[in-house]
């Protein structure tokens, strides 16, 4: 794979693992404050 | 407001305005008037994208919202980020390859003329009604800072707004969206750590949000789980924010022009991109911080006297009205129980610094939680009344809330700030809103249907004369926005109307190139039947049915497009067959 394809890719999965970390976060905000 | 509000808010706004001309004196041809030349970087392009969608409602609505609802609204952004990967892997290529003014031209090349006008229209259409309810914003705040009416706010106020968009273009308006943006996110994060800094003394951050939680408002993460399963009437929990929220955002960013326009002016495929994926990643938290500010806010006014009611230019209204006595006896009935909560939750906070105090705790966590049931009674009983008073005019005061704690707590100065970063929002959103429907008017229905060839001058000045119509046409729409609630849920239920079948007719171009164009515009006009049909039909004291929460009103939208274009297919090749 050319080194441009493999930055993009990388940077989509950048994109959804913050999303999952985020949501993470939420979950444990959502149980701290309960 | 003060003198130095007044003033800081006519600096800050001829400012920005000016600003807005000046870079925009050169564009004069109709491609820099939609599309700034194609020669902006990405870091202008996100600005842009994200100035677009924070419109003054944003700011307006969103902490009021999560004071009255709690945080869960955030989880209707989930879906956003994987639409952004999408588009720009998608969508992105193939609008530029074909370099299109507007998203709907592709449908030309891709089906037909029909096709294209017919989801030109439905863009047209929703993009319309809900440009006039962002102007029905900034007119709230100008009618309770000014008293005025709000009917001649929304005419002055939009009145102004087609003058800005219309001496500009697209370039000034993303121009100004830079300024605009930063200035707006910096009068948030003021505006957060001013509630945090008026917080009672033995009260911090942490102590808020646990006031907050404690009444259900840290509600972020919500599954939408009862014991028969996932409900569908469920607004916003986990399922419904990725799925339809997925839904909503590829069709907004991917299929709507006052989007499309946006990263249309990219220097190129990697800097629309970039745009996009930046949004994508800024989106979740920016939305948090803003709904965070809002249950703040109601930790703040868990301390402090908080109006029954914060549209305070309708009570006095009402006050004029015999129903004055009535009014008077539930506010007075709000005030004491009220009171009653400050010493709880101050009981409470005290409580938890006690080792072994954990009944206690119990007990006043069950106090509070029956007094601010109690407290929402009386809230409804003095709405009922306000209704019965005064029956014209907004009955929710949501998108007061916000409004109503910065004019009266915070310092002098900082006031006339916000508010006009919270107007310089609106104005931002709606002139882009109204560049996209000009554009999509003049190349996708003008230019299409009376006449096919027109020079650059002529389309230049119909794009003017567009503009001007769909100002005129907000302003009319904004007329009928005062019943609406939450602005910022009006205005995304009657996106999710229209969003579905929008993104449906742009996936079966992608994904399925045996459909041609009379299957899918027909598929298109019956799915759109049905889903406002339906939407109808379930606010109907009739429908006894289950029913369905507007975000799922989207992937709703793709599946009958899909379903009906392919059983057209099916059907209109039998036919074929048959002739032959």
């Amino acid at each position: 794979m050319d080194r441009s394809k493999l930055k993009w890719r990388m940077l989509y999965a950048t994109v959804l693992l913050v999303l999952v970390v985020e949501v993470c976060f939420f979950l444990w905000l959502t149980n701290k404050f309960k | 407001m003060t003198n130095l509000d007044w003033i800081i808010l006519a600096v800050t706004l001829a400012g920005i305005i000016c600003y807005g001309l000046y870079k925009s004196k050169h564009s004069k041809d109709l491609d820099g008037y939609f599309l700034g030349n194609r020669s902006m970087p990405w870091w202008l392009v996100v600005l842009s994208i994200m100035g677009t969608q924070a419109s003054a409602i944003t700011f307006l609505s969103a902490p009021g919202q999560a004071y009255s609802d709690g945080m869960r609204f955030v989880q209707y952004y989930f879906g956003l980020p994987i639409a952004m990967v999408v588009i720009s892997i998608v969508f992105v290529p193939i609008f530029r390859k074909v370099k299109v003014y507007t998203a709907y031209e592709y449908l030309e090349q891709r089906f037909d003329m029909k096709t294209r006008t017919l989801t030109a229209f439905l863009f047209l259409l929703s993009r319309g009604l809900s440009t006039g309810i962002s102007i029905y914003a900034p007119s709230i705040i100008i009618s309770s800072l000014l008293g005025w009416n709000i009917y001649l706010t929304n005419i002055v106020m939009g009145g102004l707004l087609i003058i800005y968009t219309v001496s500009g273009g697209a370039k000034a308006v993303a121009y100004t969206q830079q300024l605009q943006f930063l200035i707006i996110m910096a009068g948030m994060f003021i505006a957060g750590y001013m509630v945090v800094h008026l917080l009672p003394e033995n009260v911090g951050f942490k102590e808020a949000l646990q006031t907050s939680g404690n009444l259900g408002k840290m509600n972020i993460i919500t599954s939408g789980m009862t014991e028969k399963g996932l409900n569908w009437n469920d607004r916003y929990n986990m399922w419904s924010g990725v799925i339809g929220g997925f839904f909503l955002a590829l069709s907004y960013f991917g299929t709507d022009q006052s989007q499309v326009g946006r990263y249309l002016t990219a220097k190129s495929n990697r800097e629309s991109r970039l745009g996009l994926l930046a949004n994508g990643l800024v989106k979740v938290p920016m939305q948090f911080a803003i709904l965070l500010v809002g249950v703040l806010v109601f930790a703040f006014y868990q301390f402090r006297s908080q109006p029954i009611f914060f549209n305070q230019t309708r009570v006095d209204e009402a006050k004029q009205t015999p129903y004055r006595n009535s009014l008077d006896t539930v506010e007075q009935n709000f005030a004491d129980q009220r009171e009653n909560q400050q010493v709880y939750q101050i009981n409470l906070l005290k409580a938890k610094t006690v080792p072994g105090a954990e009944k206690m705790i119990a007990v006043y966590n069950d106090s509070l939680k029956t007094g601010a049931a109690r407290m929402q009674v009386l809230k409804n009983q003095y709405i009922a009344l306000l209704n019965k008073a005064l029956p014209a005019g907004d009955k929710s005061d949501t998108n007061y809330i916000f409004l109503y704690f910065v004019t009266h707590n915070l310092p002098k100065g900082l006031v006339g700030l916000l508010i006009a970063v919270i107007i310089l929002a609106a104005w931002g959103s709606i002139a882009a809103a109204l560049n996209s429907l000009a554009s999509c008017t003049v190349v996708d229905i003008h230019r299409n249907i009376f006449k096919k060839d027109c020079s650059e001058a002529e389309s230049y000045r119909l794009s003017w004369m567009y503009t001007l119509g769909w100002g005129l046409f907000s302003i009319f729409v904004a007329m009928f926005a005062t019943n609406m609630g939450s602005l910022i849920e009006a205005v995304n239920i009657l996106g999710s109307l229209f969003y579905g079948v929008i993104l449906g007719v742009f996936l079966v171009a992608f994904m399925f190139k045996n459909i041609k164009g009379t299957a899918i515009f027909w598929a298109a006009i019956i799915s759109q039947l049905l889903i406002v049909g339906f939407h109808l039909l379930q606010n109907s004291s009739i429908y006894q049915g289950i029913k369905f929460e507007f975000l799922w009103y989207n992937p709703a939208g793709v599946i009958l497009v899909f379903f009906f274009s392919f059983l057209f297919k099916i059907f209109s090749g039998r036919q074929v067959r048959v002739a032959g």
